[in-house]
């Protein structure tokens, strides 16, 4: 049959897949003795082509693989350890004794046992994430990209063109408080890419050294607390850079079950970079603000990842991973791949970017818009806020650092815990709508709107209390003036 | 069953790191985990070596080494080479 590789997987198996044979006349996309060899081990997809392939023949089959499937050990088992030796014994032959090097192996151990490996996991981060893509990213290319290229150049430029050839409605939509080039690209270009440019990088580069798989193995006992396994820890803190593209990430993550609790935990507790950027400036000069606004958010993400974990159904999340020896990162493997990830992010993102300010310019033009900030301003004055943070509150929803750096002009009006509850609030508060646009891409429109029902109250619900249980303190110990 | 005393199989978990052992059987919840296992190259047959238990599993089976979760870990049914630890022939088979 088939000339070159093949794998013997002793009579039993072998018996069985002589009986199969003859039976599997349909069209199928690959070897019918693949075919036979699937049915065997159980693969639901196949059994169900068969069934509409075969005919009056599924009969036969179903009862060859229930004879099968009475098997011990399990045929999937046998199939597998004939595969496993087969590999194994083209493997000595090709292979000598596995190479020891004794520097990589002392690394190894310093990187997994744990009273090394969780400082030397603290250390990557803080000059990965923090150093390089909050410094390096967040700061000088945002600076330089959206800073100096976009208000010097194109902003400009765009609005030079957009004021000479196009009437005005038109004209704000290229270049005006919401358009196309001066919100939609500056943001997706500007802002967005210089931040998940340089998190490509250092994920590139993690991923190259062989230390991403132990990232994900010390973070899982803690990630089991909200409910996912290690995995996750690559989404959750991709998220700090841009939760929008974070969101794609939960693609990764095994279970439909993990996707959505780490949809969920991105969408209400992760700060992003932009908003996490602001909120530093705004809440920065008072440690005790900052303090709080750090420990609520947590409690917050800790709380909601374990409460879904209760109550969603389905298995809990597993966790394994394939633990390669670590090594010299090649620069070449690390510049391809994160080439490869920023045009992914450019094809699959800017689109979500740019129609969202789309959507801004229109509500805008049917005044639409203003119509939903009076409808905030109740809300608003409950949490103990001036009724024009409604607007900050809506714009916080179109781009969750609109929201915080409108706080951040109404700073000086504010008290601080007008400021801490604002900025706990808007945290939780609903993701900017590109996010939301990915949410419904990635979970579907029914569970993107759950998670938003959700979000919403609980955002609400924490400030309120938060207000209040401030004020109570404040009255006792004289923290309101200040 | 033992010739020579062995100790008797049991969870991958009950063992001490260093350990060397031979699969005996998955307890896997369902199809899809034993699927996942079998993938995994962990197989009913096939030899192993406990490396570390914390901050998680960690095996060797051949040139390759796995991180497991206790969920994981614990439905791979091992036979310990006799004296758990001291048998050390990488010889798989």
């Amino acid at each position: 049959m088939s000339r070159g590789f093949r794998v013997d997987y002793g009579p039993t198996i072998e018996g069985f897949i002589a009986r199969l044979l003859p039976l599997l006349k349909g069209d199928y996309p690959f070897h019918r003795r693949a075919v036979a060899l699937l049915l065997l081990q159980g693969d639901q997809e196949i059994a169900a082509l068969t069934a509409r392939q075969e005919g009056p023949r599924v009969r036969q089959i179903q009862e060859i693989i229930k004879g099968a499937g009475g098997l011990s050990p399990p045929p999937a088992s046998t199939i597998a350890l004939a595969r496993h030796r087969k590999a194994q014994r083209i493997a000595q032959a090709v292979m000598g004794k596995p190479l020891v090097r004794p520097l990589g192996g002392l690394l190894d151990w310093l990187t997994l046992w744990p009273p090394t490996a969780f400082p030397i996991l603290a250390l990557v981060l803080y000059y990965g994430l923090y150093r390089f893509v909050g410094g390096l990213g967040a700061q000088i290319l945002v600076d330089f990209i959206e800073g100096q290229l976009f208000q010097s150049w194109v902003t400009p430029f765009a609005q030079e063109l957009g004021a000479r050839w196009l009437s005005p409605p038109l004209a704000d939509l290229v270049a005006g408080d919401y358009g196309m080039v001066t919100l939609g690209l500056r943001y997706a270009v500007g802002i967005i890419l210089p931040v998940v440019g340089t998190f490509f990088f250092f994920f590139s580069f993690l991923e190259d050294t062989g230390y991403l798989p132990r990232l994900a193995l010390l973070a899982d006992r803690a990630c089991k607390k909200v409910g996912l396994s290690g995995r996750a820890v690559i989404p959750l803190t991709l998220g700090l850079g841009c939760d929008t593209m974070a969101t794609v990430v939960t693609r990764t993550l095994e279970t439909t079950r993990e996707r959505i609790i780490a949809t969920f935990l991105l969408a209400l507790a992760v700060p992003c970079s932009a908003q996490l950027g602001l909120i530093l400036a705004l809440l920065g000069h008072s440690p005790l603000a900052l303090g709080i606004w750090v420990l609520v958010v947590g409690t917050i993400f800790l709380a909601a990842g374990h409460l879904a974990d209760r109550i969603l159904p389905g298995p809990k999340a597993v966790f394994h991973m394939e633990l390669p020896p670590l090594r010299l990162p090649v620069v070449g493997n690390i510049v391809m791949k994160t080439a490869a990830r920023i045009q992914w992010y450019l094809i699959e993102i800017t689109p979500v970017f740019l129609g969202t300010s789309l959507l801004l310019w229109f509500l805008d033009q049917q005044g639409l818009l203003q119509l939903i900030i009076s409808a905030l301003r109740g809300p608003i004055q409950s949490l103990g806020l001036p009724p024009d943070a409604a607007g900050i509150f809506l714009l916080g929803f179109f781009r969750r650092d609109y929201g915080a750096a409108g706080l951040y002009d109404l700073r000086a009006s504010l008290s601080p815990i007008q400021l801490t509850v604002a900025a706990t609030t808007l945290t939780l508060f609903v993701p900017c709508l590109a996010q939301a646009a990915v949410m419904v891409k990635e979970r579907g429109v029914l569970a993107a709107m759950l998670i938003v029902a959700i979000i919403v109250p609980v955002a609400f619900l924490v400030g309120f209390s938060l207000n209040h249980l401030l004020g109570s303190l404040a009255m006792i110990g004289g923290l309101g003036n200040g | 069953m033992g010739k020579e005393k062995s100790p008797p199989p049991a969870p991958l978990t009950c063992w001490p790191a260093g350990s060397w052992g031979t699969v005996v059987d998955l307890a896997a919840e369902d199809d899809a985990q034993l699927a996942k296992l079998l993938a995994l190259g962990i197989i009913p047959g096939v030899r192993l070596r406990i490396l570390r238990r914390s901050p998680c599993w960690i095996i060797q089976i051949g040139f390759t080494r796995l991180a497991l979760d206790e969920t994981l870990a614990r439905t791979i049914l091992l036979l310990p080479d006799h004296p758990p630890g001291v048998s050390a022939f990488d010889r798989d088979g």
